[in-house]
């Protein structure tokens, strides 16, 4: 997903102290410096410095509030839900920050939000591409992540409300998207139907926990190093290999797709790496297959983000251009499937 | 009738005029939603540009797909109800007509892309 809402208009930070002051059970709080960090498509993701004065958390912190945009799309979970995610993946040692407090109430910013620590590095897709990086070590560390993410399976008591989405199901979630819409999308609905003729059979999928936004501008990197997994919102119950297919599409590779792997690495540094991490083989039909379905859901996801400029609640140029990407996004599953 | 010049050389001047007198003097933080205009302009007039041929293709194109030269529906219409036969496994009797399907769709997709994204064509489309 291609950057933020062009417009976007910074939380209270008086509202967001007294939140904070209760939260922490402090005698005073500050806030300050409240700045838009790059990413979340959908979700706002909104850098404070923070001064809290009693309590456990006394000190002065660099933090992160996330909060939805004024307009989201369906499939993104709200925010107690991914709050609940980040909180299970924290403790499960998956490289998410660490989360601090949800605020569930919206009078007081407008909107859900929740505050968690802010960890270092660079997460921007358009800036991690140039790093001068040491790409199989990045690679085999996001293979490692992955393949953490992948070794567990359901069911998570701890969050009860996750979805499962196998190909069908995906197949099946991008069709019903279509259907809501005035516009007919032809290549999509052949790429879903290509999708389709070729889907496993329920019970012949492995079923893990899976990001289902696992690619470069989710993932942090600092001093070359990987350094967190950001944005769980789509988190859910699925075939692991969505997620390889995912960061292996050529649309999340920021135009270094000389660098398939999320425009930082290459095929040969990151399967072999994530084949060895999660002991599963990763076949190059079902690396394609997720590949064609990456792009068609990046596609459906699009035409979501171009719907929310459309419906009137979001005016936004670059909401309106994302559903012009949908066009390279078509053109990319038919290349795909050429001779399949 | 409206005077010239027509709106698809009111945008391409727009365009123009953003192109050489706004972007070089722009600040830093001004680029990006100066080249979020210049793009969408652009897109614009190219959509508008191709926008009558494009039509009669497609529209020759589900003619040729459905063996049917006098459905005079909408081109919208007709790709509804194409978009809804291709989910049906409409085309799929055969490898010859499987291949005439993703013809019109190639050559479709090529059309679109050369309006939004014309980098992206292949080096022989450009």
């Amino acid at each position: 997903m291609s950057g933020t809402a062009a417009k976007t208009t910074p939380p209270n930070t008086a509202a967001i102290a007294q939140f904070l002051r209760g939260a922490c059970a402090a005698t005073a709080v500050s806030v300050r410096d409240v700045t838009l960090l790059s990413g979340g498509a959908i979700q706002q993701n909104w850098q404070i410095e923070v001064t809290v004065t009693g309590g456990a958390q006394q000190g002065t912190h660099t933090w992160v509030l996330r909060t939805d945009a004024p307009a989201t799309v369906a499939s993104s979970l709200p925010r107690a839900r991914e709050f609940a995610i980040i909180r299970f993946a924290h403790a499960q040692g998956l490289q998410a920050p660490r989360p601090l407090f949800l605020c569930e109430d919206k009078t007081v910013i407008g909107q859900p939000f929740f505050v968690m620590e802010k960890l270092p590095g660079v997460a921007a897709g358009h800036k991690v591409v140039r790093l001068d990086l040491d790409r199989p070590a990045l690679a085999r560390e996001l293979a490692q992540a992955a393949a953490r993410i992948h070794a567990i399976r359901p069911p998570l008591q701890d969050l009860p409300f996750l979805k499962t989405f196998l190909a069908r199901d995906v197949i099946a979630a991008c069709r019903a998207y279509l259907d809501t819409l005035d516009e007919p999308h032809p290549v999509l609905e052949w790429g879903l139907r290509w999708c389709e003729r070729r889907a496993p059979h329920h019970g012949e999928e492995e079923t893990t926990f899976v990001h289902r936004d696992f690619r470069t501008g989710n993932y942090l990197v600092h001093e070359g190093k990987l350094a967190g997994l950001l944005d769980w919102e789509f988190a859910a119950l699925g075939n692991p290999l969505e997620d390889i297919g995912w960061i292996c599409a050529k649309c999340w590779c920021f135009r270094h797709e000389h660098h398939i792997v999320g425009g930082v690495a290459d095929l040969d540094d990151f399967i072999p790496a994530y084949e060895a991490a999660s002991g599963r083989t990763v076949p190059r039909a079902a690396l394609l297959y997720w590949q064609v379905m990456a792009h068609i859901r990046w596609a459906i996801i699009a035409l979501q983000q171009a719907q929310r400029h459309l419906s009137g609640v979001e005016p936004s140029l670059e909401l309106a251009l994302t559903g012009k990407i949908v066009a390279e996004l078509e053109w990319e599953v038919l290349l795909l499937t050429d001779n399949t | 009738m409206n005077d010239r010049p027509t709106p698809l050389e009111l945008i391409r001047i727009a365009n123009q005029t953003l192109q050489t007198e706004v972007l070089p003097g722009a600040k830093p933080e001004q680029l990006y939603p100066l080249r979020m205009i210049a793009n969408a302009l652009g897109i614009a007039a190219r959509e508008l540009e191709a926008h009558d041929r494009d039509a009669a293709d497609e529209t020759r194109g589900l003619n040729l797909l459905y063996n049917d030269a006098k459905n005079f529906d909408e081109l919208n219409v007709r790709n509804r109800r194409f978009a809804k036969d291709i989910r049906c496994g409409t085309f799929e009797a055969g490898n010859a007509q499987e291949a005439q399907l993703r013809q019109h769709l190639v050559v479709t997709a090529r059309r679109k892309l050369a309006a939004a994204y014309p980098k992206g064509l292949p080096e022989q489309n450009k």
